[in-house]
């Protein structure tokens, strides 16, 4: 076991470096000079030289890819063309706005979910059941965007009961849970339906388990094998579920922080791409490139451990 | 990462009385029904669409839903019916050429990977990992830009970033199917490789690959209209139901009506999508899981 | 937002003020609830600002930035639809001889970031630097009549004039241009600074700067003059007006500018708790067509364009029916308007004209800030364009981008929608479409021997209505040359919080510490 966690830790390294590479070449693609495109307009002759410089544009491309993972190594993403703070200044901004937007949209995504497939599965093939089943394909269906734009259309427009712009992060914990809600909503709400099936589905087959009828046989109370036990188990998947759907969650996020114009890495590649501000649009994908990776390699190790049988699974 | 493709192994699709099955599914039949009205409305918008898409009618902007115009008109007074009706011709286009596009390549490398030499199995797979590294919206939002905006580089991006997805499905498949006893009973008879992937084990994993396919339209649907929206999609005059849920956005204040009818096309697509696509697992291959 | 540029406001005199009749009042702001707004203030912008050097601002925010952090001689004041200057940091300034002006600064205007305090050198090296060449100041044109300033004291000094040029000092000198910096400040940061100035003065200072989410001004403990009632304010980049009115109705801004288009339905469905205004403005906009463009190097190509386009259609779209056709720069009721010379769409001769010159299948691609306004209006020119067979590829940008130019944007722009910051003196913004400022901001590369030497005269005519007459033939030359297609001085709404008196100019333009808590 301890020898896959390591495999799989240095094939996400691996795979984080391939990533980083080839965006650095997508980046040298772009018609032009790459120090104008990686810099923008706004950028002075000293800062394209200092640029060209740091990464050795005269060089060959692999010497140049090989030192821009070393500065990347070293936490240099470079200079905000923006604020002419280095990027890594701007993510440390945007950073856990966004954390902030996945934590909450995965409370509720776990929050609503998996209740309602434990007792869709506990209320089998009963009315609760279909109707669990039928919003769970419905909400999967519609986008984060339409989702986003009908939360302020509903309740920040019309109700005027939520916030429509912003994190608030100058109104202190209530200010910023309150500019959380919808735009978490908007990012969570997908994975209610797809969590309370599949909760629903490993809750039916634990129920039907040996041991759990052995545990009714011993005259456990049903809401004590079903909460305690049962569920236990059934949840297990979620987590790996959970943990390769931040991709998806992430992209999400780009639209819930644009539609409500809350600080964020989306919001922040959304304006860095418009001002043609590289440095800091390459900076976000990498930190968004990271939270995937991470996330996928922890869901990975973490299913491991749960279910030794999937190690094996893989070849 | 490969939890879906670990489940695709042994797949029949028992096709015999499917239609009559799918259909019988409440959420197959409102899926198939809305699935075809949007083919037939796409297909055949230049017909039906009431008014020309791009015809500008100041005078007659933002109007609510009316029997002039059914779904209201949009802030340069054209017809939101008719611009939704060719906007479908953009969504399920791009979702269709996208699909079959990294289905193609995906099955290519997949089945390279899973019968070709050790070197190549690994190679691809480090690819496909390094490609499902990324987020596409996030991909799309930098890389789109570099090579401009526009249905190309939509399907582009798309077709990358699904290739992958279905390249390990058909890898796994191929690998299990290859320990299989008729398959090492095939190969030892002397049967070329090709051979055995083409005519023994293509035939069997296709089925379940469509319907997993079918399930990811909506995914490719909601992501053009979602670039679309963001501005590195589909440009001005073309339209594209992203830009009519721009424009609703825009004029959120102004008319709630616009941002409804925009998004209306929108859900009604990815809803008959996702039940047709859900329905069809159910009927046919219930222990397919979707794609996350 | 409606974004806007400023060649330097104007009045011709500081006694003169120029009443323009327009709709906006003391009283009527002055009439709020009780329920004042908290601190801070907080007012949607349409972008974060990019340069605040006086020699090289671009957009809305620069200049306003510009406006209200630096010291000058003397200052436009919010009046209600008057154009009033008074003195600023000024003591006095004595304007009797008209080639030399003499002032004397207050005592006691303290830089911050201690660089000491306000004095006659910074006048000096302020003014003189845009004369450097090698600074390439894109104020040189508002400079050129500046011959040196002379420092007679700490506090003292003379400006001296090639040419009795008196809209210098009555324009140039009290807005944008005529911004002061520190000179120790300026040195110390090698002379080159963007969004962060180093020293600044005045009642409000820079206190933190977020790109793209907010720029947050506060109180100067070291400033002794007249201060505002708020503490804090913020500015909050909202690039789409539509965007901004929705966060306004939300609760989450307290002051911003909007299209005249949404007047009627803000009107008949008000945000909560808000004052609705509708402001006429003397801001130009037009559509530039660079002569210096391969496709359009042809004047009947140009010709041809203007005459395709639909302009009272444009109109009603982003201003509904508040909008005016324009006939040039000058807006109506100022001297130097092209009475009934609106231009006339005509698609036969527009066919014609493009036949005529052999322009087949043209693409040609549409600069704009990307607004809901400017989008809109830029669909409509795709849609005419396309009815006389060129296709217009739309290219709407972020203010900061849109504005700030370099030599490989200036050698590729093609047609392009924007507004420039109005002022009652046609002649700063006529002034800038001459030769020498061909990448610049003579972004139409227009050219003519005629028109500079028409430019010339005005400069040193006293009379502002026999200037006024010069500005109608030099703005006929414009668009005859088909460079221009002259389309409004665009109306707007201000829409603000109860129990706020905006402190603003007749356009909109906020003096930040002229707002007042009500009550």
């Amino acid at each position: 076991m301890f020898a896959y966690v390591i495999k799989r830790i240095g094939l996400g390294i691996i795979v984080l470096i391939l990533a980083i590479s080839t965006l650095y070449i997508l980046v040298q693609a772009a018609p032009g000079d790459p120090a104008s495109a990686m810099l923008g307009p706004r950028a002075t002759p000293a800062i394209k030289e200092a640029f060209r410089e740091r990464l050795g544009l005269d060089q060959p491309l692999p010497v140049q890819i090989v030192k821009y993972l070393w500065s990347v190594a070293q936490g240099d993403l470079g200079t905000d063309l923006k604020s002419k703070q280095p990027v890594w200044d701007t993510l440390a901004i945007h950073l856990p706005r966004t954390l902030e937007l996945l934590a909450a949209a995965i409370l509720i995504a776990a929050g609503l979910g998996i209740p309602l497939g434990c007792m869709a599965a506990v209320h089998r093939n009963s009315a609760f059941d279909r109707i669990v089943g039928a919003l769970s394909v419905s909400i999967i269906a519609v986008p984060a965007v339409v989702i986003a734009i009908y939360g302020m259309l509903i309740f920040s427009a019309g109700l005027g009961w939520l916030p429509a712009i912003g994190a608030g992060e100058d109104g202190g914990i209530l200010s910023l849970l309150h500019h959380l809600i919808l735009p978490a909503i908007a990012v969570g709400i997908g994975w209610v339906g797809y969590l309370a099936r599949l909760v629903r589905a490993s809750m039916i087959e634990v129920l039907s388990a040996d041991y759990i009828r052995n545990a009714r046989a011993f005259g456990l109370r049903e809401g004590r094998i079903t909460y305690r036990y049962a569920l236990r188990i059934a949840v297990a998947p979620t987590v790996t579920v959970l943990g390769i759907g931040v991709g998806i969650m992430l992209g999400s996020a780009v639209f819930a922080e644009i539609v409500f114009a809350r600080p964020g890495i989306g919001k922040l590649m959304y304006d860095a791409v418009i001002l043609r501000n590289y440095p800091v649009t390459l900076g976000a994908v990498l930190a968004a490139t990271l939270i995937l990776v991470v996330s996928t390699t922890l869901s990975d190790i973490v299913n491991a451990l749960i279910n030794p049988r999937f190690k094996e699974a893989r070849e | 990462m490969s939890q879906v493709a670990a489940e695709t192994s042994a797949p029949v699709v028992r096709s015999a009385n499917g239609m009559r099955r799918l259909l019988r599914d409440p959420m197959g039949a409102i899926g198939l029904t809305f699935v075809v009205l949007l083919i037939l409305s796409a297909v055949f918008a230049a017909w039906l669409a009431p008014y020309d898409p791009t015809a500008i009618n100041v005078p007659a902007k933002l109007q609510p839903p009316s029997w002039d115009h059914w779904l209201g008109t949009d802030q340069l007074g054209r017809d939101v019916l008719s611009r939704a009706l060719f906007g479908g011709q953009i969504a399920l286009g791009v979702a269709l050429v996208s699909t079959c596009a990294a289905l193609g390549i995906g099955a290519i490398l997949g089945m390279a990977a899973g019968f070709g030499p050790r070197w190549l199995d690994n190679g691809i797979v480090l690819v496909f990992d390094t490609v499902r590294a990324y987020p596409v919206i996030i991909l799309a939002l930098a890389v789109g830009p570099i090579f401009g905006a526009g249905i190309v580089t939509i399907i582009g991006i798309l077709v990358a970033t699904s290739v992958p997805y279905y390249g390990r499905i058909v890898r796994t498949s191929i690998i299990s199917a290859a320990k299989s006893e008729y398959v090492e009973a095939l190969l030892a008879m002397g049967m070329s490789r090709t051979r055995i992937v083409v005519r023994h084990i293509l035939p069997n994993i296709i089925g379940p690959i469509l319907i997993l396919a079918s399930m990811d339209i909506p995914t490719f649907i909601a992501a053009e209209a979602g670039l679309s929206f963001l501005g590195v999609g589909v440009k001005p005059p073309t339209s594209s139901w992203g830009l009519l849920l721009d424009d609703g956005y825009k004029f959120i204040r102004q008319s709630s009506w616009l941002v409804i009818a925009g998004s209306a096309p929108l859900i009604l697509a990815t809803l008959g999508f996702t039940f047709l696509g859900e329905a069809l697992r159910d009927t046919f291959d219930p222990k397919l899981r979707r794609r996350i | 937002m409606i974004p806007f540029r400023n060649r330097g406001a104007k009045s011709a005199s500081l006694a003169r003020s120029a009443a323009l009749g327009m709709a906006l009042s003391l009283g009527l702001l002055a009439a709020g609830s009780p329920q004042a707004t908290a601190d801070p203030l907080r007012i949607a912008v349409p972008s974060d600002p990019g340069y605040l050097d006086p020699a090289y601002w671009g957009s809305t925010v620069d200049q306003f930035l510009i406006d209200n952090l630096y010291p000058r001689l003397a200052k436009y004041v919010p009046a209600g639809a008057e154009w009033k200057v008074e003195l600023a940091d000024a003591k006095s300034v004595d304007m009797t001889d008209p080639m030399n002006i003499a002032f004397e600064l207050k005592s006691g205007v303290m830089w911050t970031g201690g660089y000491g305090e306000l004095t006659a050198e910074d006048v000096k090296y302020s003014f003189e630097r845009h004369l450097d060449p090698g600074l390439e100041s894109s104020l040189a044109p508002e400079f050129s009549s500046l011959l040196e300033v002379e420092v007679t004291g700490k506090y003292t000094g003379i400006i001296r004039l090639k040419e009795p040029a008196a809209t210098l000092w009555a324009s140039t000198l009290v807005s944008t241009g005529g911004a002061i910096i520190s000179k120790a400040a300026a040195e110390a940061s090698d002379g080159y600074f963007e969004a962060t100035p180093v020293a600044t003065t005045g009642p409000y200072m820079l206190k933190e700067f977020e790109p793209g989410n907010k720029l947050v001004l506060q109180r100067n403990p070291d400033w002794s003059g007249e201060t505002g009632d708020y503490d804090e304010i913020v500015l909050l980049p909202i690039g789409d007006e539509n965007a901004a009115e929705l966060a306004f109705s939300a609760g989450e801004i307290d002051y911003m500018r909007h299209s005249a288009g949404n007047y009627d339905t803000l009107k008949a469905n008000p945000p909560e708790d808000s004052e609705i205004l509708l402001v006429q403005s003397i801001d130009p906009t037009w559509l530039g067509i660079s002569a210096d463009h391969e496709d359009l190097k042809d004047q009947r190509v140009r010709r041809a364009i203007q005459l395709a386009i639909d302009v009272p259609t444009i109109l009603q779209a982003t201003v509904g029916g508040y909008g005016k056709q324009a006939t040039g720069i000058v807006a109506e009721g100022l001297p130097g308007y092209r009475a009934g010379k609106e231009l006339k769409r005509d698609l036969d001769q527009a066919r014609a004209l493009l036949a005529e010159a052999g322009a087949e299948d043209l693409v040609l691609r549409l600069d704009y800030v990307n607004t809901t306004e400017r989008s809109t209006a830029a669909q409509i020119i795709q849609a005419n364009l396309a009815e006389v067979g060129i296709a217009l590829d739309l290219n709407g940008q972020d203010e900061g981008t849109f504005w700030s130019i370099d030599e490989a944007k200036a050698a590729d722009m093609q047609l392009h929608l924007k507004a420039w910051t109005g002022n009652p003196e046609g002649f700063y913004t006529l002034q800038y479409f001459v030769g020498d400022q061909i990448g610049v901001w003579n972004w139409e590369a227009f050219q003519d021997q005629e028109y500079e030497r028409l430019l010339e005269e005005a400069r040193v005519t006293q009379d502002p209505e026999e200037r006024g007459k010069i500005y109608e033939t030099m703005q006929q030359m414009l668009e005859e040359s088909g460079t221009f297609l002259f389309i409004s001085q665009d109306p707007y709404v201000v829409l603000h919080r109860n129990g706020i008196i905006p402190g603003i100019l007749p356009d909109g333009r906020p003096v930040f510490h002229a707002f007042k808590k009500a009550g």
